[in-house]
């Protein structure tokens, strides 16, 4: 019913009008009320309150983290110690609180939730300054991951969900090129049954968005960052790829839901847009000239779960390309279609048949330019129309510095294509307001 | 989720998450009461840390003078590309540190720390155009490298010891370790011999 707060309370100012043009009989209006309850007024209020809440906890936490990184010398080991372990308890006891006798108000769970996680991260870090604990920045964000991620699934909070994604995210963007543990994996495969699950009960949740936005960056980051630093190159394109072209077939499939489920329309603009920046990219030969696997790659198991991840992401999305393209959403089939593509071309590339692969590329950006122009004007939505003008773009851009054409016909070239994107904007916008 | 089992689950996180911090504070505190105490000679700057405040960074060294046995050389050179290795713990008569021996497992005897980094320490050799570097020695280096000072200390702190170290020549600060079962904890770093804390 969440789903409806907004359609209820519009119904329930609707009846009167209803009633009043004979449309509807008072008993009927009456038995809509009741079929659908009463409009909650209390959703303004509660978002001010979580976000209040939300905020709260965390200037508390971070302020605690800052003041004790101060290091008082006043304060002997045993005092670190109790403030440590006492902090940790507190912050527990309220998590306690807030599910024993608050476990219905959003903004105790947020709020407490939020607050254990900072706490933790304070207790390690104090008890790192007291003991002049030596190592990276690295192994106080592995200990603090670890020891938070369970902590959504026991709250369900979406604060404490994205401060894990976040600290994940920040953990694998500070690992130095000779790191490469292979935990960051093992969290994510901890984490994202959490996001899932909120995907599938709350699929039009504000909440879910954030938390499914927040899992792509991060899961984007750790698959990027780990095959930056290994022996097998070409896996990054395979991996972002992959995975970008997963997200766009599950905010696709089922059709029809964009507008009703937010977290499908916040994923699935950016990763078209990543989509057609990285297929650009492939499209030059470079991309595909330096594939090779090292005899170590085999052996580096961060390097093994990112190509296991790139693998199940491909059939994932291959798959829903298929049924995408039976229903008829060609262009989300053939963003989806992306990922077999670039497996296949990958493993050419590995039998040094390159050439395969930038070929395939320029094809597949040009063929998916013209399908998203072709549904955007079918279905009159310039935005999907403008995205498939940007990937047409974005392949004459990348044509222009890797052909040796003249300027002229450069220059006409662009002159046409902009004249085009003009051309296609007004016509669009006339049909739109005709049809208004 | 039910409450009962949230509880139980949040009970059991509790659980890990003061382990994780007691232990720690348990592995650290009775290393420094009842670990043995080496100097051993650091050089440091003064960086921050976001979460766990202003540090001195020191690079505590052990240096293992030439001549070095063949053995020996080849744990190193082991060491040196990326290799676990051990050094084995004795003291001179200052209680400085000093490398008794070098290996690729822990001595099931004696102090000993697990060794983070090696590296040959090379020499000006003037009088051999043909070979202008000699080797003197192996330089070892450890995971405790971070001192952590008040806020206003550590700057003060990190001068203190730059005007402390000769142009050229050796370091007059060390670092108080207390080693026990292989973890080094430090206790205290000091400047000619005075707490850094009280060397402003």
């Amino acid at each position: 019913m969440f789903a409806m707060r907004r359609e209820v309370a519009w119904l329930h100012g609707e009846l009167p009008e209803l009633i009043e043009r004979g449309l509807l009989t008072p008993e009927t209006a009456d038995a809509l009320r009741r079929h659908y309850g009463a409009p909650d007024r209390s959703t303004a209020v509660s978002w001010g309150q979580i976000l209040l809440a939300s905020f709260g906890a965390l200037l508390v936490g971070g302020g605690v983290i800052l003041i004790l990184a101060h290091n008082w010398d006043d304060l002997g080991r045993p005092a670190r110690a109790a403030v440590a372990l006492g902090l940790l308890v507190l912050a527990q006891a309220l998590q306690a609180y807030a599910i024993l006798r608050r476990a219905t108000s959003v903004p105790w769970m947020e709020a407490t939730s939020g607050f254990l996680v900072a706490s933790v991260g304070a207790a390690i870090a104090l008890v790192g300054q007291t003991y002049h604990l030596g190592g990276s920045f690295e192994g106080l964000m592995q200990a603090w991951l670890w020891l938070v991620v369970l902590i959504p699934y026991i709250s369900g909070s979406t604060l404490a969900s994205l401060l894990f994604w976040a600290l994940l995210l920040l953990r694998v963007v500070n690992l130095s090129w000779r790191e490469s543990p292979p935990d960051p994996w093992l969290l994510v495969f901890a984490a994202l049954p959490f996001v899932i699950g909120n995907v599938r009960r709350q699929p039009w949740s504000w909440a879910t968005a954030l938390n499914v936005i927040a899992a792509a960056i991060a899961i984007f980051a750790v698959g990027t960052v780990f095959i930056g630093h290994d022996g097998w190159r070409g896996l990054w394109a395979v991996f972002d790829v992959s995975f970008l072209a997963a997200i766009v077939a599950a905010a696709s499939w089922p059709p029809g839901r964009e507008s009703a489920e937010p977290w499908r329309g916040r994923v699935l603009v950016p990763a078209w847009l990543a989509l057609i920046v990285l297929g650009t990219i492939l499209t030059f030969d470079d991309a595909w000239r330096t594939v090779t696997v090292a005899e170590k790659a085999y052996g580096d198991v961060s390097v093994m779960l990112t190509a296991i991840v790139a693998l199940a992401c491909a059939s994932y999305a291959s798959l829903q390309a298929i049924r995408l393209a039976q229903v008829g959403r060609l262009a989300a089939a053939a963003a989806a279609g992306a990922a077999f593509l670039v497996v296949v071309l990958h493993a050419f590339s590995m039998f040094e048949i390159e050439f395969a692969g930038w070929v395939a590329f320029n094809l597949w950006l040009l063929s998916f330019g013209i399908l998203t122009v072709f549904e955007g004007v079918r279905a009159q939505t310039l935005g999907r129309a403008n995205l498939g003008l940007l990937s047409l773009g974005a392949l004459i851009v990348a044509r222009f510095f890797d052909t040796d054409m003249s300027f002229l016909g450069r220059g006409l070239i662009f002159i046409a294509f902009g004249i085009a994107c003009l051309a296609v904007n007004v016509w669009m916008i006339r049909r739109a307001r005709s049809a208004a | 989720m039910t409450t009962p089992l949230r509880m139980t689950l949040l009970g059991v996180v509790s659980v890990l998450q003061l382990a994780a911090t007691a232990s720690s504070i348990f592995r650290y505190e009775s290393t420094l009461r009842t670990g043995v105490l080496y100097r051993i000679p650091t050089d440091a700057i003064d960086p921050a840390d976001a979460f766990r405040g202003r540090y001195v960074a020191v690079q505590p060294t052990i240096t293992m003078p030439e001549p070095i046995a063949r053995e020996t050389q080849d744990v190193l050179d082991r060491i040196q590309t990326g290799e676990k290795g051990y050094v084995v713990l004795t003291a001179d008569a200052n209680g400085i540190a000093r490398a008794a021996d070098v290996r690729l497992d822990p001595p099931t005897q004696g102090d000993y720390l697990q060794i983070a980094s090696a590296w040959p320490q090379m020499r000006e050799n003037p009088g051999e155009p043909n070979r202008p570097y000699v080797r003197v020695g192996y330089n070892l280096t450890f995971s405790f490298n971070r001192y952590y000072m008040n806020d206003a200390m550590a700057p003060q702190a990190e001068r203190r010891m730059t005007e402390s170290r000769p142009r050229n020549g050796e370091t007059r600060a060390w670092l108080a370790v207390k080693v026990k079962n292989g973890l080094g904890v430090i206790e205290g770093l000091y400047v000619d011999g005075v707490p850094i804390e009280k060397a402003q």
